[in-house]
């Protein structure tokens, strides 16, 4: 008769468990552990900025000015630093320019980079802007050069 | 050489950049532009040029006044070493301040050495010049007022009129001079001093009043009342009661 059917099945069952649970664990931490590190590391990636994609607004009695950007940068506590392809939009009016530190209390926004302003029949070129009085005062700094059409 | 090209690409790509099409305004300025929406005006800061199809201006400073939009505009306010020149109106403005009405084409230029100039005349004074294109008025207050053209040289503390608008060629249809001391006028070949001197083109004449003198080939005519018919080239001067109207001939005219 052949010797494994000495053999009682629980034992082997048991045995079995005994060998496949620890391996299994094993296997499904370091499977988990290794996608926790990639997801760590495609945050780091993106999370370079304080903020991806920023989206702030200024009201005033007349409009709204939708202000979107890249990035953006905590400067100071209502500070923010907006980067690469900022926008300043409004029912009446767009400015574009790239570093731009919009302040949130105060619900104003500077640049001394090259900023083109767009409203109807207008578009006003300079070496940067403030934009004050709850967007209901620009200024325009440096060179300025404005067509009227 | 390669150097020289790229520069000279970036120039004239910049040119054109700037450049204005036919029907476009362009400013220029060196310290920029101050917005106020609700205001309705923009603040056009130092060495402001405005270049456009009907007028071209430059001052220091310039304000403008919008209605709807930034492009809509109403009104002018240059202030420093203010330069216009209209091609559509036929002026052209020199001063130390220019308010410039768009909507009533109405030009007002104050500060000393004060200067209008349009084809057939030439305004100047040290206080203020007024005219008014579409209703044809015009008005010179202050030192040194002056209105010019070939037949005409008017002197007067205050001047105003009313330009003729039927002819391209602009005529004097009413005039008034005023002076605390002496207005003048030279008509032709006639020298007329007063304190206020009022011409009418529809009854031709010249009225004049107070220290009135009328000079003409030598002959000097004084009184207290005078007028001048300029149809028929003839005067005639009066005195209040107390006075007596006093010809003087020249010799050397005789």
């Amino acid at each position: 008769m052949n010797f494994l059917l000495f053999i009682n099945k629980r034992y082997i069952l048991i045995a079995t468990i005994l060998i496949l649970f620890p391996f299994l664990t094993f296997v499904s931490i370091k499977y988990f552990s290794l996608n926790l590190n990639t997801i760590d590391e495609i945050k780091l990636e993106i999370s370079s900025s304080d903020i991806i994609e920023p989206r702030f607004a200024i009201s005033n009695d007349n409009e709204k000015i939708f202000i979107t950007a890249k990035e953006g940068n905590f400067v100071e506590k209502d500070k923010i630093l907006l980067e690469n392809n900022v926008k300043f939009t409004s029912n009446n009016f767009s400015i574009i320019s790239d570093n731009v530190t919009f302040d949130r209390s105060n619900q104003t926004a500077n640049s001394n980079n090259k900023s083109i302003f767009k409203s109807k029949k207008t578009i006003i070129t300079s070496e940067g802007f403030n934009i004050y009085d709850k967007g209901n005062k620009i200024n325009f700094y440096g060179k300025t050069n404005i067509i009227l059409k | 050489m390669k150097y020289f090209y790229t520069i000279l690409f970036f120039l004239i790509f910049l040119n054109v950049s700037h450049s204005r099409n036919i029907g476009e305004t362009q400013i220029t300025t060196d310290e920029g532009i101050e917005v106020f929406s609700n205001e309705k005006y923009y603040l056009l800061k130092k060495n402001v040029i405005i270049e456009s199809d009907k007028f071209s201006l430059s001052g220091d400073n310039i304000k403008i006044y919008f209605n709807k939009d930034m492009y809509d505009i109403t009104e002018i306010e240059a202030v420093g070493n203010v330069k216009l020149k209209s091609v559509v109106n036929d002026i052209n403005a020199l001063g130390s301040f220019l308010l410039f009405n768009t909507v009533n084409e109405e030009v007002t230029i104050k500060g000393l050495k004060s200067k209008l100039f349009t084809d057939e005349f030439e305004m100047s004074s040290d206080g203020l010049i007024n005219v008014n294109n579409k209703s044809g008025n015009f008005f010179i207050n202050g030192k040194n007022s002056k209105l010019l053209n070939e037949d005409i040289i008017i002197i007067g503390e205050n001047i105003k009129g009313i330009f003729s608008q039927e002819n391209k060629n602009k005529e004097i249809n009413y005039l008034n001079v005023t002076d605390k001391e002496e207005s003048y006028v030279k008509s032709d070949e006639t020298d007329l001093y007063a304190k206020n001197i009022e011409y009418n083109k529809e009854t031709s004449l010249i009225e004049l009043n107070e220290n009135v003198r009328i000079i003409r080939n030598g002959e000097i005519v004084t009184g207290d009342y005078g007028t001048l018919d300029t149809k028929s080239n003839s005067y005639k001067v009066k005195s209040k009661n107390t006075k007596k109207v006093k010809v003087i001939i020249s010799n050397s005219n005789e």
